[in-house]
């Protein structure tokens, strides 16, 4: 179990700016994810810490000490990836004792490892496949179990997951939260998903355009976010009243309340719950709606809803004038 | 237009090369069976391919693998020269190192050591690894440059060491890479002729391509030379077969520029120096030629005779034609090349039929004396249609190179373009000028490039072929050689090899992905 610490950690690549003046916490023995939109500098960040990459500025402090300058392997992580990278010519069992042979490890202990691993990961049948043989959930278990045996302090994780089917993926998400939570390493994941990373995160951190615009608690994140960059990336609401800019989760509205009547324009089933766009004053928001609600509204019907104004956030006015927020 | 193909196609090579198989005679097979020389030349002809092959693998592939391995603005220049080695005419090639390291040579009279490097038979292996390690280094190159980003860090993040990813890795990676040069080295080296007559010399360093040029041209026994050149064309034969099974496994369209810094300390330097004498190796050839073209060795001054010799005409006794009519050839050759191999390629590729497309590989089974001897038999009944001869045999020659080259600009068209086309019914001849033309404007740039140098070098079928009125610059620098007039052939020389580098160099530029 580690902790680490970023230091004002800034990466260019020529005049890009992937990383600025980054400092986080990332705690001891817990998942830590950091959310952001697709180039805002999460996997540079992932790879800053694994050593693959070394920044321009700033401190990557695991446990204390100061790692500039060390190998991957002097860290104490281990890392998976997007893509599983198992090397195609090496069996499964091989490619899970990748890590092991250069630790001079004797063949039983190398054996030991990889055959818990395997168990651990439910692969123990496949230990004589090659990749190509393998299914996508599979080959993702693998890279998994490699990076396992290596007993890493620290588990980096650069969305492994995105490319695997909704099932797969929300199984195996699952499957990595009991696994961190027997295991106890630290684990440091990186999405753009939001739902995976208030699934599993125990401490959030939202980058966008490589900075750190919020880290913390990640329900209370989502539930109150501290900038409308966090609340825009997390798909609140943003309207504007009265030239006041003002954001709120699709949870904060409420359609069994009466304060307030607006139109539906949209209505968009899911799984488990399905959300409608409703008019309401000049702006449309989004509301999250239980599947058996769905079914009796239809486009175009009047609607009465309350907003739980605890949820709701400001932003400042817009313009001149302005005021308190306009209930209709 | 698969008619038009096909009638080209059987005109500048199948009908050619199949009149070789149907003028086989028992004469000449029992005759070759009594030659002592053939065994010799067969035991010397595979050995110095072989020692080449292996030669250039070890030191081709070595660069290959740092490269791959390490950053280093080297690798631009490394890999530019060496497309210049790779496709620098024989010639040139062979006159640039008798220049530096034959006898008296601009290297050897300082460091009489390196003369090995210019004469017999380690001369011609010293040349063929100038040739071929480019080669070598490049496939290598590809085969680890096509390893994923994600493998990379992976190797990083578990591998630890150099020497564990090396064995555990790289080898597996490289392996078919380095198997396919040495097949492509030994095929090359096999039917090299200019390089054994220039640097070899005697009959006795003479490959089996050699004996067919001289059986044909000297003896004019047209019996021997097909018999001799069946035994050639059922061992090329072999290694293009062995070459196409393996080389399937090694397209690599997209080289990951992703590179780690795999080599640091003193692997990294030692590395640097490694090739940092490569690449002397591989340019000092080129200086020379440059250098010998100015320098008159028997005043040792610098002096622009050779230019002025070449130009005034004075060597048209010797070469039986003048100096522009020689350009003239080159040029009008190399530009009617371009023209019939461009167009049998955007075919090809328009029709994507399986067997129209190893119609055009066929030719790399056919060394460039039997390309040649195919059309002598085939148009030298009539000797108005001698440049026609030539022409085809270069169209045949260049024919592998540029179809590959235009296919692969054509398979990367984005489909749902040409789904687009078809969508809005654009279709046919339209369609192909429309749309998928416009959008190939880089890959035929680079097809007519390479077909552009494989005909301005080209040596063997010409050298079978050419009368005084159809000589060209390759041909020219032999003939200057031969007569030891240094200065105008040196001068010959550079003036072909400035043509040619400059067409390398836009090859280079445009990125070789499409070659």
């Amino acid at each position: 179990m580690s902790e680490v610490v970023l230091r004002e950690v800034t990466k260019k690549f020529g005049d890009t700016i992937a990383l600025d003046s980054v400092s986080s916490y990332f705690p001891r023995g817990k998942i830590t994810v950091v959310l952001g939109p697709s180039g805002s500098g999460k996997s540079t960040l992932l790879r800053i810490i694994s050593g693959l990459e070394n920044p321009d500025r700033g401190d990557i402090i695991i446990d204390g000490e100061e790692v500039e300058g060390l190998e991957p392997y002097q860290r104490g992580v281990a890392m998976v990836f997007q893509y599983p990278a198992l090397f195609p010519h090496l069996s499964v069992y091989d490619n899970i004792a990748f890590g092991l042979e250069p630790l001079k490890l004797d063949k039983k202990e190398i054996d030991d490892r990889v055959k818990a691993a395997a168990e651990t990961l439910e692969i123990k049948d496949l230990l004589d496949r090659y990749p190509s043989m393998l299914s996508g959930g599979e080959m993702q278990r693998v890279a998994l179990a490699r990076a396992l045996v290596v007993r890493p302090r620290i588990l980096l994780l650069d969305e492994p997951l995105s490319h695997l089917d909704v099932n797969l993926r929300t199984k195996l998400r699952r499957e990595l939260v009991d696994l961190q939570r027997r295991l106890s390493i630290t684990f440091i994941y990186v999405t753009h998903d939001q739902d995976e990373a208030l699934e599993i995160s125990d401490h959030l951190i939202i980058l966008n355009q490589g900075k750190v615009i919020e880290e913390g608690e990640p329900l209370k994140i989502y539930l109150a976010p501290n900038s409308i960059e966090s609340a825009r990336f997390l798909s609140h609401n943003i309207i504007v009243i009265n030239d006041e800019l003002i954001s709120f989760p699709p949870e904060a509205v409420i359609l069994d309340g009466d304060d307030e009547y607006g139109v539906v324009e949209s209505i968009y089933p899911a799984r488990g719950y399905g959300s409608i766009a409703i008019r309401w004053t000049n702006n449309v928001i989004y509301a999250y709606v239980p599947l058996e609600q769905i079914q009796n509204l239809s486009q175009g019907a009047t609607i009465r809803f309350s907003i739980n104004y605890e949820l709701v956030r400001k932003w400042g006015k817009r313009g001149v004038g302005g005021g308190e927020l306009h209930r209709v | 237009m698969a008619s038009l193909y096909i009638i080209i196609y059987l005109l500048m090579f199948l009908l050619p090369s199949l009149l070789i198989l149907l003028r086989i005679d028992l004469d000449g097979i029992f005759r070759l069976l009594h030659l002592d020389f053939l065994l010799n030349s067969f035991i010397f002809t595979v050995s110095q391919s072989l020692w080449s092959s292996i030669l250039s693998v070890i030191i081709g592939g070595a660069a290959g693998y740092i490269l791959a391995l390490s950053e280093t603005k080297l690798s631009s220049i490394l890999r530019g020269v060496g497309l210049a080695s790779f496709m620098a005419p024989p010639i040139v090639v062979a006159y640039g190192f008798t220049l530096l390291y034959g006898e008296a040579g601009l290297i050897t009279q300082f460091i009489p050591i390196l003369s090995f490097l210019g004469t017999g038979f380690s001369g011609i292996v010293a040349a063929h690894v100038f040739y071929n390690s480019p080669l070598a280094m490049n496939l290598v190159f590809a085969g680890l440059s096509g390893i994923p980003r994600d493998e990379f860090d992976a190797m990083s993040i578990y591998g630890r060491n150099l020497r564990y990813l090396t064995r555990k890795i790289f080898i597996p990676y490289l392996l078919p890479s380095a198997f396919a040069s040495f097949l492509l080295t030994f095929l090359y080296s096999f039917t090299s002729l200019a390089i054994p007559l220039v640097i070899g010399g005697k009959p006795s360093l003479w490959t089996i391509e050699a004996y067919i040029y001289w059986i044909m041209k000297y003896l004019l026994d047209t019996k021997l030379a097909i018999a001799l050149t069946l035994v050639q064309l059922l061992i090329m034969a072999l290694f293009a077969y062995l070459y196409l099974y393996f080389s399937k496994s090694l397209i690599s369209p997209e080289i990951s520029p992703y590179r780690i810094g795999f080599l640091r300390g003193w692997q990294r330097y030692i590395s640097l120096s490694y090739l940092i004498i490569l690449l002397l190796y591989l340019v000092m050839p080129f200086i020379s030629i440059l250098y010998s073209s100015f320098r008159n060795p028997y005043t040792n001054t610098f002096t622009l005779e050779g230019y002025m010799e070449v130009f005034g005409g004075r060597f048209s006794n010797i070469l039986g034609t003048s100096h522009i009519n020689i350009l003239i050839n080159t040029f009008y050759y190399a530009f009617m090349v371009t023209i019939i191999s461009i167009s049998l390629s955007i075919v090809l590729s328009y029709l994507n039929n399986m067997y129209l497309n190893l119609s055009a590989l066929l030719p790399l089974a056919f060394s460039p004396v039997t390309l040649g001897l195919g059309m002598y038999l085939f148009y030298l009944n009539v000797p108005e249609f001698r440049w026609v001869a030539i022409v085809a045999a270069h169209v045949a020659a260049s024919l592998p190179l540029v179809s590959r080259s235009i296919d692969i600009g054509f398979t990367r068209i984005p489909k749902e373009l040409l789904e687009a086309s078809e969508v809005f019914n654009v279709r046919g001849l339209y369609r192909l000028l429309k749309v998928i033309l416009p959008l190939m404007k880089e890959p035929l740039m680079i097809a007519a490039s390479l077909a552009l140098v494989v005909s301005l070098g080209e040596f063997g079928a010409t050298l079978l072929l050419h009368n005084p009125q159809t000589t060209t610059l390759s041909i020219a620098i032999y003939k200057l050689r031969a007569a030891r007039r240094f200065m105008a052939a040196s001068a010959e020389a550079s003036i072909l090899m400035a043509i040619t580098m400059i067409i390398l160099i836009y090859i280079a530029r445009k990125s070789g992905r499409w070659i």
